[in-house]
């Protein structure tokens, strides 16, 4: 993994990438955009199936990951790194869209390799504090 | 009776009569032969009522042991469209619908054969092709070794019946169909409603966060509060119907764990004094010490939250008072909200629990909300299998209880926090 450091007020910081999978584009702009400004390097996807290949890179600090995308769902992502066997390397937060219901909710957050969800709609400074942990 | 003369002599007259040796006997003979036919010609009658009665109600079918027909009612023609001459003679499988299966007769048959009387639905086919039901009682009569050497099927038509039956388990089914397409729909649009709020919410909090995207002059910052604060209404808005569709569909989840009452409170309290405050609202909040509570914490945080608010809309705008009290009553833990507002009229508090009720439902109301705070808080308490309860008095205040059962109360402190 390229590590990426920033200097900032004479420390070193190390900075954190995010990868973004969402096929809102609305919402990528929004987290992308909030996340830059927060000093995180990130990349976003619109697009489900390349988002699993770029999960599949492992070049990123923390995957925010929607549930709810069309033809291809984060489940359905969720369901395929599983099978790969490679979930529990990963560190994703899941957003959860309304749909799910809590105890679905609850089994995905059962998983190793998930490590939070949020629910929509996100609030920003909630998101910050998933990714820091 | 009537043909013998009511005295106390004439009735032991066949008591004497035994003992006597006889002129009288052919006599005697001759009233008990008399008495017989005539219990005779009664058990025929009575017979035969029994028969015109079962003629008039139920189609009957006598078949042999092999099954063909030996005897058929009117009423079994009429129905079948056969005539007699068409029946007799004829194996009884001319009515056979081909609609039940092998083993339905197989299971007839087997416990025909063992003597025993069977009773059920059956479909049969009339003479022009079209069918009917009957509901069938078959009694099988036995030799004297206790092997059926006839059977007698009393059938009555259940044609209407099944018609009704039908049309009304695919109107049912019609109904369970268009609950789960709404339900799958209510559940889409949630989620669809959902998503572009996200972007809302999201673009009001950076504004807000002058650090790091710059200031905004107060009016601007204003405008950012209002459009925040009415995305948030609509938020609440759509978990609300979430909420609601969540427990009509049975779906709704309780995560239930320990944690300490007065915390709870505190906490409670702490996230209403600021709104209090600005509303000039007297809020206080009483609790008894060293209880731990076994429930959901969110959740009856949430029924709270939704009472609070109700309150807050209600009551006065000058000396308004809100009040919390918890109290542990025979084997419950109850929780109830009380206020000085408007209360609410007898008339009208049956109907508080249901769906989209608004008690006020003019222009210049200020209680805003889809009319199911308190359907999901009944919703929710009925979950924790507990109760909600409703007092109020028109112009003086209105009290919500909610009541929890014994188990979600521990009297001892867990070790850790």
């Amino acid at each position: 993994m390229d590590n990426h450091f920033a200097i900032y007020n004479s420390t070193l910081y190390y900075v954190m990438k995010v990868l973004i999978v969402d096929d809102n584009e609305d919402i990528t702009g929004l987290l992308s955009r909030f996340l830059k400004a927060k000093g995180f390097e990130n990349v976003v996807s619109n697009d489900p199936k390349k988002g699993l290949e770029q999960i599949k890179e492992k070049k990123y600090d923390v995957v925010l990951l929607d549930m709810a995308m069309p033809d291809f769902s984060g489940i359905d992502i969720i369901e395929t790194l599983e099978k790969e066997q490679i979930l529990k390397d990963q560190k994703i937060v899941i957003f959860s869209a309304t749909a799910f219901t809590d105890s679905q909710i609850n089994d995905l957050l059962k998983k190793d390799g998930i490590h939070g969800c949020l629910k929509k709609p996100i609030q920003l400074s909630e998101l910050l504090t998933a990714i820091a942990n | 009776m009537k043909d013998f003369p009511k005295n106390k002599k004439n009735l032991n007259f066949s008591e004497r009569s035994k003992s006597q040796i006889d002129p009288s006997k052919s006599i005697l003979k001759k009233i008990k032969e008399i008495q017989i036919v005539k219990e005779i010609k009664k058990q025929q009658e009575s017979l035969s009522n029994f028969k015109e009665a079962l003629d008039k109600s139920a189609s009957v079918i006598i078949t042999n042991a092999k099954g063909n027909i030996i005897y058929v009612n009117d009423d079994f023609c009429k129905i079948s469209q056969f005539s007699k001459e068409e029946l007799i003679g004829q194996n009884s499988r001319i009515v056979n619908s081909k609609f039940h299966s092998k083993e339905f007769f197989k299971q007839m048959k087997q416990e025909l054969n063992q003597g025993k009387i069977w009773k059920g639905d059956i479909k049969n086919k009339a003479k022009d092709g079209t069918y009917y039901w009957s509901k069938a009682t078959i009694s099988p009569f036995l030799d004297e070794v206790g092997t059926p050497e006839q059977f007698i099927a009393i059938l009555t038509d259940i044609t209407n019946q099944k018609l009704l039956e039908a049309n009304l388990s695919e109107a049912l089914k019609n109904v369970r169909d268009s609950e789960l397409e709404k339900n799958e729909f209510s559940s889409m649009m949630t989620h669809e409603l959902n998503t572009p709020l996200v972007p809302i919410r999201g673009y009001c909090e950076m504004l807000k966060d002058t650090g790091t995207f710059g200031t905004l002059n107060p009016d601007q910052l204003d405008f950012i509060d209002k459009i925040e604060s009415n995305a948030k209404l609509l938020e609440r808005l759509i978990s609300d119907l979430l909420d609601v569709q969540k427990l009509d569909m049975n779906k709704m989840n309780f995560i239930i764990s320990e944690f300490y009452l007065e915390e709870f409170m505190d906490d409670l309290r702490e996230n209403n004094k600021h709104l209090m405050k600005n509303k000039n609202i007297e809020f206080n909040i009483k609790t008894p010490k060293n209880i731990v509570l076994n429930s959901d914490k969110q959740r009856l945080r949430q029924i709270l939250d939704n009472l609070i608010k109700n309150s807050v809309d209600f009551v006065p705008a000058k000396n308004g008072k809100i009040s919390v009290e918890v109290k542990l009553k025979d084997n419950n833990i109850v929780f109830s909200v009380h206020d000085n507002g408007i209360g609410i009229p007898k008339e009208k508090q049956s109907n508080i629990f249901k769906k989209f009720y608004q008690i006020d439902t003019s222009a210049t109301r200020n209680h805003g909300g889809t009319g199911l705070g308190l359907v999901i808080c009944k919703g929710i308490a009925e979950g924790l299998k507990g109760k909600i309860l409703l007092e109020s008095e028109f112009g003086k205040g209105t009290s919500v209880s909610i009541y929890l059962p014994a188990p979600q109360i521990k009297t001892s402190f867990p070790q850790t926090a």
